[in-house]
């Protein structure tokens, strides 16, 4: 019997196609993690991933091979308070470096697959695109619509006026 | 442009918690896109409130415009920070000099402590080491008086409102009403007492007293006190006893509060009693009808033992039966430590440390014992992650120890001894890391983003590029805190030496060293007596003080330049970095500069704060910012005394050649820094 690191198992995007892949590399998702473990027979039933294309789960596919041995990320109590970064390694940069539909669509699949560690650089990416930008150049950037009436706007202005100060 | 799938709000809340780390302007712009953005981003700008208390009714105004606020805005649940600071709500408020900003919304660890720390251990602050910014918040006011419940009643009204409430920091100087410490328990919220009045452990405790240290929101305590006599001229009488048992903080620790993680001490009195006197601490004291809680060793994660007094054997020996050091996190001692106490914390087993905070203090004698025991103690400690070096750091093996934290340091700290002091230089030392230390920390330390340490300024030459070099090849390094030391001990190094009485006795002197860059004006013996019984000392050394202690801005990019472009491309980008000189003028330990002389260095010596742009796309480009004027508790120009206004012989020959003038008093303008040298 193979070892759980050669075992392959199968997945299935939300458009009906079928992806090989290593057991260990589909188990960054906790959500196909926990799916084996539940059904017991790895590799014998394909495992649907309802939420996610193929072009997509072949993406985060990609992702999850690189970062397959990774150590298992850090739980201590501490972590949300610890200085937060927006620093990107190398290869994760030229990963993120897709179109904006593309970049929602990791993010959410990550977010829907339980991989927090792509989930976070996908944020951060996202962060960086906003950094140093005013309101009207984000709503661009995002093709967000302004919905505030010019009194409203001014007074969420006055309110955080504190924020400004460095 | 196309429209995608939106991300959900726990995302966009994820996405805008990214945006904390840098200035919180970035995440007020986020809240101005749209109605959906400004309601995620209010669990940001909306969770820390800060309520600075003057007086009972103002209190009460202020809870109302507060809550009015909160509600308006629909933040009431988002707030999860509250500090309460100033004097305290006092129905005499008008007797209160003291101007309050009311409540205002605040960055979340804007005084939850480590800020504060910073301040209070580090080596430009002034002595007596509590905190400034402490002491303003609690209003200036040395008072530990006792209002009634009902005057704090509005703000308890209010918290109870905020059900997300997880923190709140005490720093009033007014006690902690017992109906505020009800509300916290019945929210499960964590208090910080930063001002806790500790009785000594011959005076009976009192209710209140015993009811807030046994409560389970008590999480970590400050201990902040006076000597009476600077008690004299405020509100309260010098009877009252501030001084209090550092046995009976002790106590506290081992058994009394049952969840406390965190205890600073910043001031403190009393101390050990002799083994076999100890009185009982608070013996017969009874909590709700039992007795005090049986000795059972605290378990702290963070103690910070921040006091000017001597930490002993014995001292060290008590904390060590108090608390169980083995579950400690992070350790602050910026106390003097006798060489016995830390072979006793090398002993003890310190496994779970992570942070270290240590003052290295020596005595005169070269081969003191309290720097052997420093080496031993650092390389006895699991590898940490965040170490903090001051005083005599010069004294330690820092190859080794650097070498032996390397797996895990993301943050080292390597300060200075000692500001420029135009006044005093007498016990100054000055720090500079050998290119040794700096070449192991780009072998070893893989992981260090945050760095302090110093450079020698030598006119820019190549040793002073390669250091720089050095420190750009840090592969992840982001955060450099650099220290441009102009001192040059090599002037007058016999002063340094052991034969220097001997020099002294005889007379004879050998000629201070020349330098080939030397022309005949740069040799002279400069005029000023430099130290008594001394060679004295030649032009050239003065004008390379001025021109190594000069820091203008082009000098101060040029250097972010060398550092951040050197290195592999997919090195993290060095995003801010604080750069400032010392030391100029400075050729040997037992003198102090002369005013002239430190005049002209003070006005050269300018610090830089370099920031990268946050903005994707625009990233190389850097924005520089002059931290002060003029360093801080330097004079400005504008209140510089008459005789400074103008230079004086010898220093004007010295400084005119370096940088010609004509008008008398323009010499504050005419100087520039030289550039670095090309290779």
């Amino acid at each position: 019997m193979a070892s759980t690191d050669e075992q392959k198992i199968i997945l299935v995007s939300s458009d009906g196609v079928n992806i090989q892949t290593d057991r260990i590399i589909a188990e960054r998702s906790m959500l196909i993690k926990n799916m084996i473990e539940d059904l017991g027979t790895p590799g014998e039933e394909p495992i649907p991933i309802m939420n996610v294309s193929e072009a997509v789960l072949r993406k985060v596919l990609e992702w999850c091979d690189h970062h397959k041995k990774d150590p298992p990320p850090e739980k201590d109590e501490d972590a949300d308070t610890r200085k937060k970064t927006t620093d990107i390694e190398e290869w994760d940069q030229k990963f993120m470096q897709v179109d904006q539909e593309m970049l929602f669509e990791i993010i959410l699949a990550a977010n829907y697959m339980d991989i927090k560690a792509l989930l976070d650089v996908g944020c951060k990416t996202v962060a960086n695109m906003i950094k140093g930008k005013s309101p009207e150049e984000i709503r661009k950037t995002f093709n967000i619509q302004n919905d505030f009436t010019p009194e409203e706007e001014e007074q969420i202005r006055r309110e955080n006026e504190w924020a400004e100060d460095r | 442009m196309k429209q995608h799938r939106a991300l959900p709000d726990e995302i966009l809340l994820q996405v805008c918690n990214n945006l904390t780390c840098s200035p919180l302007e970035d995440v007020a712009a986020f809240a101005l896109v749209c109605k959906g953005w400004n309601a995620i981003a209010k669990d940001i700008l909306h969770c820390s409130i800060s309520f600075v208390i003057t007086g009972r009714d103002r209190l009460a105004r202020d809870v109302v415009d507060c809550a009015s606020s909160l509600q308006r805005s629909s933040s009431l649940h988002h707030v999860r920070y509250l500090e309460i600071a100033g004097p305290g709500p006092y129905s005499d408020e008008k007797n209160v000099h003291h101007h309050s900003p009311g409540w205002r919304f605040v960055r979340e660890n804007e005084y939850l402590g480590d800020i504060m720390d910073e301040t209070i251990i580090n080596t430009r602050s002034p002595t007596p080491p509590f905190s400034l910014e402490l002491d303003h918040r609690i209003g200036g006011l040395k008072v530990w008086e006792t209002v009634p419940e009902s005057s704090w009643q509005p703000l308890v009204v209010l918290i109870t409102r905020m059900p997300a409430l997880s923190h709140v920091v005490h720093n009033c100087a007014s006690a902690v009403p017992l109906n505020l410490v009800a509300a916290l328990e019945h929210q499960r919220c964590k208090l910080h007492v930063n001002t806790l009045r500790i009785p000594e452990l011959n005076v009976p405790l009192d209710t209140a007293f015993l009811t807030l240290i046994t409560s389970s929101s008590l999480k970590s305590i400050r201990a902040a006190y006076f000597p009476t006599s600077m008690l004299l001229g405020t509100r309260l009488s010098a009877t009252v006893e501030l001084w209090y048992d550092e046995e009976a903080l002790m106590r506290l620790v081992a058994g009394v509060i049952p969840r406390l993680t965190k205890l600073t001490i910043l001031r403190k009195h009393g101390g050990i009693l002799p083994t076999g006197t100890s009185r009982d601490p608070w013996d017969g004291i009874q909590v709700s009808g039992q007795d005090l809680p049986g000795f059972c060793p605290g378990k702290l994660k963070e103690l910070a033992l921040l006091h000017p007094d001597i930490i002993d054997l014995e001292n060290i020996r008590a904390w060590g039966t108090h608390v169980t050091l083995e579950v400690l996190q992070v350790l602050k001692i910026s106390s003097p430590t006798t060489a016995e106490a830390l072979y006793y914390l090398s002993s003890e087993a310190l496994t779970h440390l992570s942070q270290l905070s240590f003052a290295v203090y020596k005595k005169q004698s070269r081969s003191d014992a309290a720097i052997q025991a420093a080496n031993h103690f650092l390389l006895t400690l699991r590898p940490l992650s965040v170490l903090r070096l001051d005083q005599n750091v010069q004294g330690l093996s820092l190859v080794q120890i650097v070498a032996h934290h390397a797996t895990c340091l993301r943050k080292l700290w390597l300060l200075p001894v000692k500001e420029l002091n135009s006044h005093n230089l007498a016990s100054a030392e000055y720090y500079i890391p050998s290119l040794e230390v700096l070449s192991e920390l780009k072998k070893s330390c893989s992981g260090l983003e945050d760095l302090a340490i110093s450079v020698r300024r030598s006119r820019g030459n190549k040793t002073e590029i390669d250091a720089y070099r050095l420190l750009g090849s840090l592969q992840n390094l982001r955060f450099l805190s650099l220290n441009l030391d102009a001192s040059d001990m090599s002037v007058l190094w016999i002063y340094e030496t052991a034969e220097r009485d001997e020099y002294v006795r005889s007379g004879i002197w050998p000629p201070p060293p020349d330098d080939p860059s030397f022309n005949d004006f740069d040799r002279e013996i400069y005029p000023r007596p430099f130290i008594n019984h001394s060679p004295g000392i030649r032009n050239g050394h003065i004008r390379d003080a001025f021109i190594n202690s000069a820091l203008d801005e082009p000098l101060a990019r040029a250097i972010f330049k060398v550092i951040s472009s050197t290195g592999s491309p997919s090195r993290s980008k060095l995003e801010r970095m604080n750069l400032y000189t010392s030391g100029g003028g400075v050729f040997t330990t037992q003198t102090s500069l002369h005013p002239y002389i430190a005049m002209i260095v003070k006005e050269l010596s300018r610090s830089w704060v370099l920031e990268r742009l946050r903005r994707d796309g625009r990233r190389d480009e850097i924005i520089a910012c002059e931290a002060s004027q003029i360093r801080a508790g330097i004079p400005t120009s504008d209140t510089d005394p008459p005789w400074s206004r103008a230079l004086h012989n010898p220093e004007r020959k010295v400084f005119s050649r370096i940088w010609p003038y004509t008008e008398e008093t323009e010499w504050r303008k005419a100087w520039y820094s030289f550039p670095l040298m090309s290779n």
